[in-house]
């Protein structure tokens, strides 16, 4: 009887520490972009461009929701047919196609829009259509 | 007697397994959830800069509002992996307090949201104003309506607790909790970088 308790015991210290990890962690990374993004603003956006800010931030978030993923919702952690792992895969592959698609399509659809003043200009030009 | 502990520990055990059904199947309307909110911050990404004759979203939020605001929700949802290990102790007072600070937290940061909500508003900034404020309030406001629904959630579990102790079903429902909560700070991180740090760049 004592043995069972005492791997729980030890359990529970464990995963104990996985929740003080995940909490300093993400408390880290998300102090991290905020001084990122504040610097950037208050000194008039001098320093680093967009195309090197807008990356990293995008990699602290992303490392942020791997850790949450793993110290507070337990991803991985359970036995063998691993059915939440492969929900989770699925979902963000629906994710990466909801929201990626969508941009894509939008900003193709942009590319083809014509301004009402590029209209006139052309029906100023060509003397109606 | 024998044949009677045999007969609690398959009890045990087929509760077990009936629980990991339910955890399952609530993981998986969590994975909708995330395809609901994928559809919003879809809608925000390409209606970012439809600003119409209204505010652009750069110099339109508090910096440090939004950190505060994310640091709460981060320690509540700590606070609450804290409540589900001292349920698994079962230490009953330790739960309850946890639970109450989870749900303090979560409260605070549910007030701050309406705040900033009702600041914009009164400005002149509302949802009406613009494709980009429309979308902000309502991939914002979903978000919220997430954290109202588990603050009631929370409070019900409280009363379960203390009225029944940590039984089976209290056990179980705490859980299911933790996974609710700890997934709406998960969608927060999204919020907080697309939104608000990006969105202020």
């Amino acid at each position: 009887m004592s043995k069972p308790l005492v791997s729980d015991h030890h359990q529970a210290n464990r995963s104990l520490g996985r929740y003080v990890f995940g909490f300093i962690a993400s408390l880290i990374l998300t102090v991290g972009a905020y001084l990122l993004v504040d610097t950037h603003v208050t000194t008039n956006h001098n320093g680093m461009g967009h195309d090197y800010i807008i990356p990293i931030l995008a990699g602290l978030a992303l490392v942020q929701v791997i850790v949450q993923l793993i110290c507070f919702l337990h991803v991985g952690q359970e036995t063998k047919p691993r059915w939440k792992l492969f929900v989770l895969f699925f979902a963000i592959a629906i994710i990466i196609i909801v929201v990626l698609g969508s941009l894509w399509i939008m900003a193709n659809l942009e590319d083809h829009m014509v301004m009402p003043s590029q209209i006139t200009e052309y029906m100023q030009d060509q003397e109606g259509f | 007697m024998n044949h009677h502990s045999m007969t609690k520990a398959k009890l045990a055990a087929a509760e077990h397994a009936a629980a990991a059904k339910t955890q399952f199947g609530f993981w998986v309307y969590l994975m909708t959830d995330c395809v609901l909110f994928a559809s919003l911050f879809a809608v925000y990404a390409v209606l970012q800069n439809n600003t119409a004759r209204g505010p652009v979203s750069q110099g339109l939020f508090d910096l440090n509002f939004v950190l505060i605001e994310t640091v709460l929700l981060l320690t509540s949802s700590f606070v609450c992996g804290m409540a589900v290990l001292a349920a698994a102790s079962l230490n009953r007072r330790a739960t309850v307090i946890f639970l109450a600070i989870t749900c303090l937290l979560g409260a605070t940061f549910l007030g701050m949201e309406l705040y900033e909500f009702s600041h914009l508003i009164h400005e002149g900034n509302g949802w009406q104003t613009s494709a980009f404020l429309s979308a902000f309030f309502t991939l914002v406001g979903t978000h919220g309506l997430h954290i109202l629904a588990g603050l009631i959630w929370g409070l019900s579990l409280i009363a379960q607790i203390v009225r029944g102790g940590l039984n089976h079903s209290a056990v179980k429902r705490l859980g299911l909790f933790s996974l609710f909560w700890h997934f709406l700070d998960v969608v927060w991180i999204f919020i907080f970088t697309v939104v608000y740090m990006i969105g202020s760049l």
